[in-house]
């Protein structure tokens, strides 16, 4: 039997759930939406201003066509050396790169089981170490991208003091250029339907103003509220309340006690 | 991609990596949005799918990271929903249970290497581990393996 088609088998079994789903593509669309809207508005401002930079032009229109053309012939002067240095500059960097991922390339090595006797291949036939390049891509704008995603992958510092992390945490909240939405839940499944309005928003504020570090475990006893609440920048802090008194935010160690 | 098209592309292919991580759904369900989120967010142009992929799964591997240790993971724990966990593994199959007893890094290049179907050098680079490490990691999970599964004489 191989392991290798018994672990996919049993992985097709492992699917997220469907409510998940749901509220999770809801949510990414929305997210989709506000990015579509807010680089709209940006364009509009930068063509807005563009029309009235033109606008100012067309009553000098000779003088302006003859400055036009000397302006474009040294424009593409100063291109062509600029790409002419930049060919070069890549040329000499990329002799000096090690290749990296190759699909074709599988060090998989069939590993028989005759009763107690297992055969190993050798350690010369398992494929050389290479030299890595991390980045998995010449596309340098992708790797700063995920370099960037890495830095500031988390909210906040690790071994970062508690009392400052959930200090910035209750300030995101406050903050409605920051905070994009939140949901509250009775379960850990989050949708449209679970966005909290206003007054519901301000009721959990003033519940969580004031918070002491709780080192104790907690024996609850009562319900458990779920929120998650989605950033401007992409974070996203989920958190609950459990019996009324205990805030716990997801990633950090300690609980809060709430006063 | 749209947002729906991506969900329903990649959400089973991440749902899996992050659930042979965190071993609970919950988990395995923020690192799946949290993973769409930095995707939306970065606006990445890719070269083609597999490009695509890769770069999810590097994503997928390296979040989530803090939440072992903490309140959150161990409040779930008392109330026992590790219990569940347990059983469900069983019921999975014996060859994902004897993975889920494994150390969690040998439990993620195993799914990389046999579910994903990734070289030991995409791995390596998806994980930031160094290509010996992995190789090492690999051999040893099948050593661990083999003895969990002896009675099956599976072939690696």
């Amino acid at each position: 039997m191989n392991f290798n088609e018994r672990y996919k088998r049993d992985n097709e079994k492992i699917v997220p759930d469907e409510k998940f789903l749901v509220g999770l593509t809801e949510r990414l669309q929305n997210d989709e939406a506000m990015r579509a809207s807010e680089k709209t508005d940006l364009s509009h401002n930068h063509t807005h201003r563009n029309n009235k930079t033109q606008k100012g032009f067309i009553a000098d229109s000779d003088h302006s066509n003859t400055m036009n053309n000397l302006h474009n012939r040294k424009n593409i002067w100063i291109i062509g050396i600029t790409a002419a240095c930049l060919i070069i500059v890549i040329s000499i960097f990329a002799l000096g790169r090690s290749e990296i991922i190759s699909n074709n390339t599988r060090d998989k090595q069939p590993l028989k089981i005759h009763g107690n006797k297992i055969e190993k291949p050798a350690d010369d036939t398992i494929e050389e170490k290479t030299t890595q390049d991390t980045s998995e891509s010449s596309n340098t704008d992708e790797s700063d991208t995920l370099e960037n995603i890495f830095e500031n992958s988390s909210w906040y510092t690790k071994g970062e003091a508690p009392t400052k992390v959930y200090e910035r945490f209750l300030e995101r909240l406050k903050n409605d250029q920051d905070l994009k939405t939140i949901y509250m839940s009775h379960e850990n499944v989050f949708s449209n339907e679970n966005v909290m309005n206003e007054n519901e928003f301000s009721t959990l504020i003033d519940k969580i103003s004031s918070v002491t570090e709780y080192s104790g475990d907690i024996d609850q006893t009562g319900e458990e509220v779920f929120y998650m609440s989605e950033f401007r920048n992409g974070d996203i802090i989920k958190f609950t309340i459990v019996d009324d008194q205990y805030l716990i935010i997801k990633g950090i160690e300690i609980i809060y006690k709430i006063n | 991609m749209r947002a729906e098209e991506l969900v329903e592309k990649y959400s089973k292919m991440l749902y899996r990596l992050a659930y042979s991580r965190t071993q609970n759904r919950h988990d395995a369900e923020d690192i799946v949005q949290e993973v769409f989120y930095k995707y939306l967010k970065a606006n990445v142009v890719f070269n083609d799918e597999e490009h695509r992929k890769a770069w999810l799964l590097k994503v997928a591997v390296n979040t989530g990271k803090s939440w072992v240790t903490s309140a959150w993971n161990r409040h779930r724990a008392d109330l026992d929903e590790a219990v569940d966990i347990t059983n469900t593994m069983e019921e999975i199959g014996e060859v994902y249970d004897a993975v889920s007893k494994l150390p969690e890094k040998y439990r993620l290049v195993v799914h990389l290497y046999y579910y994903e179907d990734l070289s030991i050098n995409e791995i390596s680079a998806i994980t930031n581990m160094k290509v010996s490490t992995v190789k090492s990691l690999l051999r040893r999970s099948r050593e661990k393996l083999k003895k969990a599964l002896e009675e099956e004489q599976y072939e690696f």
